[in-house]
């Protein structure tokens, strides 16, 4: 328990710094070997507690030494599967943050850690001490974990010879992540945390869409759900793949409905324009539609000055979120660039337009090598005509979308051009006529469609007349 | 299918409502906005429904500071023991008048300051000038919320501060004899100022940081220089005293122009001094209000501007004792100075510098810019040349430390008790160290001289013997930076949801500290640690900024300040204060879309059940103070005040032990939920900084939270116990939903105490709660007050 | 040694010049007076303020806890109580007078209210002004033994030099 570790354990240490006037040791890190690593075995292959140690104890060695550090925990459950393995890794740099007087920097085989002269003055002089509280913490968070022991290695020797072994453990697992798609899965994951302020909002998780947060992946979710399967991480059947470009699956469908509170019922995971997936308001990047070329535009949180449409992020941002499906907007966190079916339902990268400089920069290495020159920056356009003529110049896809112009509607025609529409049973909420023309163009003449307003609230803030002239 | 551009017909209208707003001719230009929502502008009444909910749950408790009123002409009457007075009405409404009062008082100082304010910057801007505030798209919150309009210009918040104005004179005119008889409606009345004064602040801060050129949510903003220490005093020194910066834009802009800030010392005290370096960093602030009399006793400044709010009364009698003039510049103070606004500054200059004249208003700012930088460069030769200074030499001291005759009545004249008599007679032994600790504590009132029977000056004994510890008072502050952006709402959303973040502390208000400034800056240390936001803002600010670490770095200079964990924001000035309830606002406009517009129930009341933020006013005194945590409180912001705090006679506390109290909505489908107490108050004490700080983690506690919120919230709640109290807290189970609340590194343990001292069933194979929490964790579970926001509900 | 009998009831004037609350102010009384009336109430409260842990008064709080009078520790109190073993409830003063007047509120031990508050070790002005509370909506009686007068309390000791503070509360423990 808590109070048998010579040091405290609190998320308040968790900034923390040891530097080197004050370090007791340090371990690893970019001047010496190192590593840490979770392994996934059977519940008869090890004994709960247990603690080894290979090479020099913490009270031998030398007050402002260096010294290299492997950590290798073993863990056995019921539900535990390798992975989880990576899950429960990423903890290790949380939890020994949390002990006083000890430092944890990165992860893997870059980790990098320092203990201060303070905590060993207080009673801590062997890495048991480390490691049982280590332990104990992954205990008391992840339930599924029913034994779980613990190798600490300070040989060099040894070290080296685990690290070459952990490095395949990890490019294995790279492998796995990189190759796991929503296809190759069973069950996507849900997470409601964000409903203690946004209470409609639900993310989806799947292999091939990350939370727009950016903090869980399916892999979370997945340690997260088995940890407590009535908890705001829980698993969601796919079902019946209804459509495979946008994204949709009938188990999401009934997910959605329900947690939602009824304010949609379908989402289309992979889609821009319908049934788009919703987000909270913590999304780092917004997507816009530019109807003058037909094309998305996307612009970051840290970008302050407007796009091209005239707007700025926080304008356009202010349109979507609060979990409510919008049309012409999307919230998303930058990892999603990063995905290989990154709105592949509406044309994927070949309909991305626009984004700041330094966006662009970040997810370089994500564009595809025939569009990456042909997607402007600020840099480069500042409004809808020079945007128009950059993407003609550069040939970009988007230019064969466009058709010649539809005539205007005329006066006596939709209802839609005087004034807010509110439709309450499809969930959106009242937008103003500049919006409208974000809707996507329609091809095709009147008279195909029948359109019945049911218990439809029209407000209209000014009716202005004048005599025919 | 899907609906494209084009042409379609609409084949039937069923059950289709049209509501047309306005009607007119075209040609007609007009084009005011139609405020929107529910309760836009809302008289008195209107919000009272939510106040009823409020003073329900969290009931006013009086204590009286008079048991007499003395209203009218029949009275004075004793009221004590609830009795009644000659018009009917009985202590406890007239305890809850006398404290709607001051928050209209302290509402009216605000709103005040934003119309003369408004005034000025229409006349030199124009109406048209564009509200910059950042880069946000929500940019007057309170406005938005409180009228339903979007104001995009400076001119658009002229209806506003009509409406403020109007509520002012309505809630004034119940003050009068024989009008509200109810307590209850007295504290409705009092919440509906609060609110009225949120929307003043706002403003006020919106106005001046557009058109002043004030940093715009900027976590950048430069450092400031701050405290008595700083100041070079071989230089002429310019103090300002007050809050309403216009009249010093227009000495800096001068001086600016003429190459000025090297020659002259700008200094301020107050709000003001924190406008000032919005405006311009090379203005220095000396500090709090404590500081003032004590300043101006130093004999250091040259010459006094001073413009409105927490000015000293006595100041024409403790500057002219000291031939230093003073300018006058706001007509809230006038000190029966002649006004001289027409007269020629050569004048005006030659009457102040020969001492014919002690001072002058001047309500002609160009005057004031030209004429306090000429005039003050023409009073420091002057003053210094004599060396003018209230302070005693040392052999005077000594003196005067052994004449007194330690009676005591200093002490019983001081507003902290300070042990003032027992530092006289170590001082008069040779010993100034129980001074030196005591000046820190002495908010510079001078209370003491009037009492002491050997008219010992003590206040000037006090300086003079902290000499030392003065010179060291050197801090930094970083300049006020106006509102919170919403991107970095956006990006702390993360945070707040994983519960990374604990929640907000709002360290703000005025000096008035039980036991010196060091807690103020302890608390808001150990909060950053912790990794909670902390605001702050006026007096406060500067203060947390005066103390440093071992390697000499203020707090400013080792947090940042983005709205994120563990960091520190200085919005500003009082003024400023707007932008902290704004933020929550803002909260429940980007992450659950709420509409804001002139729907103020909804917004408090998804403030209160979600946003985890408390104020703490730990040195509160003014009439203003009470304003601001008043408006904090009908927004659902709990408030904390220091142990002077009992003196505004009422408070908001909540009965945690009555269940019946703390019911609410689920808004999924109108079932009732019975919740833990959270807030467990909206205003109330507490005696010491030890017995604050557990109070302060327990008041970040709300129905909303989901278990890692809650979780982060319930360790530091029972770590600062521990710690402080020394204890774990008697009541920290109330908080425990499921296991996955609690603190991770004792789950073990605290699991073993739930079984064992309060009779949970555990599962000890899967470490889970099987019963005895009083409801289960349902992060869906959508908490309001609010009958009429449930789906499938009709009040 | 013959002691000099301590008169707690001189320099009965409010220790903040001001605090002067209306018709109706404290007695002053000895302190020998004082225990009596303690000794009499049914169902006594010792509030205690943060400095109800300084020296020497601790053991004045010990001994009346003792003596089986329930303890409210206000402020931050309850730390030095619980070090040196006296079972003292926490919690905040400004709340406290507040569930004192509410009828409903079953005190600590779930018995009901009480009919006695003892004030000692409070922050002065902190302290008046919550007695205020009690005096004014309440029947509730109060009694101040702490060191300086307090008007809004039933009875109360003048104000007091330390030595002879000490020396009454011991004379108040002799009475119980």
């Amino acid at each position: 328990m808590a109070d048998e570790f010579p040091f405290e354990i609190s998320p308040m240490f968790e900034g923390e710094r040891v530097r080197k006037d004050d370090m007791y040791v340090e371990l690893a890190g970019p001047k010496s070997k190192g590593f840490e690593l979770v392994n996934a075995v059977g519940l008869d292959e090890i004994e709960d507690g247990k603690f080894t140690l290979i090479g020099p104890e913490l009270s031998e060695m030398e007050e402002g030494g260096r010294y290299p550090l492997a950590m290798i925990y073993r863990i056995a459950g019921e539900l535990v599967e390798p992975d989880l393995e990576a899950i429960v890794e990423r903890r290790n740099h949380d939890f020994q943050n949390y002990f006083q007087g000890v430092m944890h920097l990165n992860q893997r085989y870059d980790v990098w850690l320092r203990i201060n002269k303070d905590a060993i003055a207080k009673g801590l002089n062997s890495f048991e001490q480390i490691a049982k509280a280590s332990m104990m913490l992954f205990k008391n968070e992840l339930t599924f974990i029913e034994k779980i022991e613990a190798t600490y290695i300070t040989d060099l020797a040894k070290v080296e010879e685990e690290l070459a072994k952990a490095m395949e453990r990890y490019s294995a697992r790279d492998d796995r992540t990189r190759n796991l798609h929503d296809e190759d899965v069973e069950e996507f994951y849900g997470c409601s945390l964000c409903q203690s302020f946004a209470p409609t909002s639900v993310c989806v998780i799947s292999p091939d869409r990350i939370a727009l947060c950016g903090a869980i992946n399916w892999f979370d979710g997945r340690a997260a759900a088995k940890v407590d399967p009535e908890g705001p991480q829980f698993a969601i059947e796919k079902g019946e793949c209804l459509d495979e470009l946008s994204g949709e699956y009938s188990g999401v469908n009934e997910v959605a409905q329900k947690l939602s509170g009824g304010e949609y019922n379908r989402i289309k995971i992979h889609s821009f324009f319908e049934y788009p997936h919703t987000s909270c308001g913590c999304f780092e990047v917004v997507g816009f539609f530019l109807p003058e070329v037909d094309g998305i535009g996307w612009v970051d949180r840290d970008f302050t000055g407007n796009a091209p449409n005239g707007l700025a992020f926080s304008t356009m941002a202010g349109q979507t979120g609060g979990g409510k499906q919008v049309m012409g907007f999307l919230g998303v966190g930058i990892n999603y660039f990063r995905s290989p079916k990154f709105i592949q339902s509406d044309g994927g990268w070949d309909r991305v337009v626009w984004m700041p400089k330094h966006l662009k920069d970040k997810v370089l290495e994500d564009i595809p090598k025939d569009i990456v020159d042909k997607v402007a920056t600020e840099e480069d356009v500042q409004d809808i005509d020079s945007l128009k003529k950059f993407l003609t110049d550069k040939g970009h896809p988007i230019v064969e979308r466009w058709t010649t112009e539809e005539e205007e509607p005329t006066e006596d025609e939709s209802v839609t051009e005087t004034g807010a529409v509110s439709m309450p049973q499809v969930g959106m909420p009242a937008f103003d006529p500049a919006m409208l023309q974000n809707l996507p163009p329609m091809t095709g003449g009147g008279g195909g469609v029948k359109v019945i307003l049911k218990n439809a609230k029209v407000t209209i803030d000014k009716i202005i007349l004048s005599n025919k002239e | 299918m899907s609906i494209k551009k084009g042409r379609f017909t609409i084949e039937n209208l069923e059950n289709v409502q049209i509501n047309i707003g306005s009607v007119v001719s075209s040609g007609k230009a007009e084009e005011k906005e139609i405020p929107k929502g529910l309760t836009p502008a809302p008289e008195i009444h209107e919000l009272r429904d939510w106040d009823l909910k409020l003073l329900d749950r969290y009931e006013a408790a009086y204590s009286p500071v008079c048991d007499m009123c003395c209203y009218c002409t029949y009275g004075k009457c004793d009221l004590t023991g609830n009795k009644e007075g000659a018009c009917g009405i009985n202590m406890e409404a007239h305890q809850a008048r006398e404290a709607m009062l001051r928050t209209l008082t302290g509402a009216a100082a605000h709103s005040g300051h934003g119309r003369h304010l408004l005034n000025n910057l229409i006349e030199r801007f124009g109406a048209d000038y564009p509200i910059d505030v950042g880069p946000s798209d929500i940019k007057a919150p309170l406005t938005q919320t409180i009228m339903g309009i979007k104001p995009e210009t400076i001119g658009d918040f002229v209806p506003v501060l009509d409406y403020v104005e109007e509520q002012l004179t309505q809630l004034l005119a119940t003050t009068h004899m024989g009008q509200e008889g109810s307590a209850i409606d007295f504290e409705s009345k009092a919440l509906h100022a609060g609110m009225v004064d949120h929307l003043g602040m706002e403003v006020s801060d919106i106005i001046q940081i557009s058109c002043l050129d004030m940093p715009k949510s900027q976590e950048d903003a430069p450092l400031a220089d701050v405290g008595m220490g700083i100041i070079d005093s071989t230089k002429p020194v310019l103090l300002c005293i007050g809050h309403n910066v216009a009249a010093v834009t227009y000495i800096m802009d001068y001086m600016e122009e003429h190459d000025l800030f090297d020659k002259i010392e700008l200094v301020g005290l107050c709000c003001t001094a924190h406008d000032m370096t919005r405006v311009n960093d090379k203005a220095k602030i000396v500090g709090s209000v404590s500081k003032q009399l004590k300043y101006i006793r130093s004999g250091i400044p040259d010459l006094i501007i001073v413009d409105e709010q927490c000015v000293r009364a006595d100041m024409m009698r403790e500057t002219s004792k000291l031939h230093i003039p003073v300018i006058a510049t706001n007509d809230k103070i006038m000190y029966g100075l002649p006004d001289r606004t027409k007269d020629d500054i050569d004048d005006i200059i030659r009457d102040l510098s020969s001492g014919d004249q002690p001072g002058a208003l001047l309500f002609d700012y160009e005057k004031v810019g030209e004429l306090a930088p000429k005039l003050v460069m023409k009073m420091a030769p002057i003053r210094k040349e004599k060396g003018i200074t209230a302070l005693p030499d040392d052999d005077e001291f000594k003196k005067l430390a052994s004449s007194c005759t330690m009676c005591g009545a200093c002490v019983i004249g001081c507003p902290q008790g300070l042990d003032i008599d027992k530092a006289m007679e170590a001082a008069a032994g040779g010993d100034l160290t129980l001074f030196e600790e005591l000046h820190d504590k002495c908010v510079g009132c001078g209370r003491c001289e009037f009492d002491c029977p050997k008219s010992i000056p003590i206040l000037n004994v006090i300086e003079k013997a902290a000499q030392k510890v003065i010179r060291e008072e050197k801090g930094k502050v970083r300049t006020g930076r106006g509102q919170v952006g919403d991107p970095e709402i956006r990006e702390e959303g993360v945070n707040l949801v994983l519960g990374t973040t604990p929640g907000i502390v709002a360290i703000v208000g005025c000096p008035n500290y039980p036991d010196g400034s060091r807690d103020i800056y302890d608390i808001a240390e150990e909060m950053l640690k912790r990794s909670y936001i902390v605001v702050t803002s006026g007096c406060s600010a500067m203060d947390i900024g005066m103390y440093k670490d071992d390697d000499g770095k203020t707090l400013y200079e080792r947090y940042g300040g983005r709205f994120l964990k563990g960091n520190l924001l200085n919005t500003g000035s009082c003024v400023s204060n707007a932008h902290i309830s704004a933020t929550t606002i803002k909260v429940a406009a980007i992450f659950a879309r709420r509409d804001i517009n002139g729907n103020f129930e909804e917004i408090a009341d998804y403030v209160m059940n979600r946003i985890g933020a408390v104020g703490l006013a730990w040195g509160a005194y003014s009439q203003k103070a009470l304003s601001i945590g008043t408006g904090c409180n009908r927004l659902g912001i709990p408030v904390v005040l220091g142990p002077h705090g009992p003196k505004y006679r009422r408070a908001y506390l909540g009965k945690p032990y009555d269940k019946d109290k703390w019911n609410l909505f689920d808004a999924r489908n109108g079932s009732v939920v019975n919740v833990e107490p959270a807030p467990e108050h909206m205003l109330i004490s507490a005696e010491t900084k030890a017995e604050v700080l557990p109070m302060l983690a327990k008041l970040c506690f709300r129905p909303g939270d989901n278990n890692l919120g809650r979780m982060i919230k319930l360790t530091h709640y029972i770590e600062l116990s521990e710690k402080y109290l020394g204890a774990l807290p008697d009541d920290w189970h109330v908080y425990v939903r499921s296991e996955a609340d609690l603190p991770l590194a004792k789950r073990e343990e605290l699991l073993k105490k739930l079984e064992e001292e309060h009779g949970w069933k555990i599962d000890w194979d899967k470490k889970k709660i099987l019963e005895g929490p009083a409801r289960k964790v349902d992060v869906s579970f959508q908490p309001t007050n609010v009958l009429r926001l449930c789906k499938g509900a009709s009040e | 040694m013959a002691a000099k009998v301590l008169d707690t009831t001189k320099n009965a004037v409010p220790f903040d010049r001001a605090n002067v609350p209306g018709p109706k102010i404290a007695k002053a009384v000895k302190a020998e007076v004082a225990g009596k009336f303690i000794s009499k109430a049914k169902r006594p409260l010792l509030i205690v303020g943060t400095a109800g842990g300084d020296d020497g008064v601790i053991d004045v709080v010990k001994s009346m806890a003792e003596k089986g009078i329930p303890v409210a520790a206000t402020g931050n109190s309850i730390k030095r109580l619980k070090e040196e073993g006296i079972d003292a409830t926490y919690v905040n003063l400004h709340a406290l007078v507040s569930y004192l007047k509410d009828p409903n509120w079953k005190g600590f031990d779930g018995e009901g209210g009480y009919d006695t508050t003892i004030f000692l070790g409070h922050t002065y002005y902190y302290a008046s002004q919550l007695m205020s509370t009690l005096k004014n909506f309440t029947k509730i009686k109060i009694i101040s033994i702490d060191r300086h007068y307090h008007p809004n309390a039933q009875q109360s000791f003048g104000n007091l030099k330390p030595d002879d503070f000490l020396k009454a509360l011991d004379v108040v423990v002799a009475q119980l």
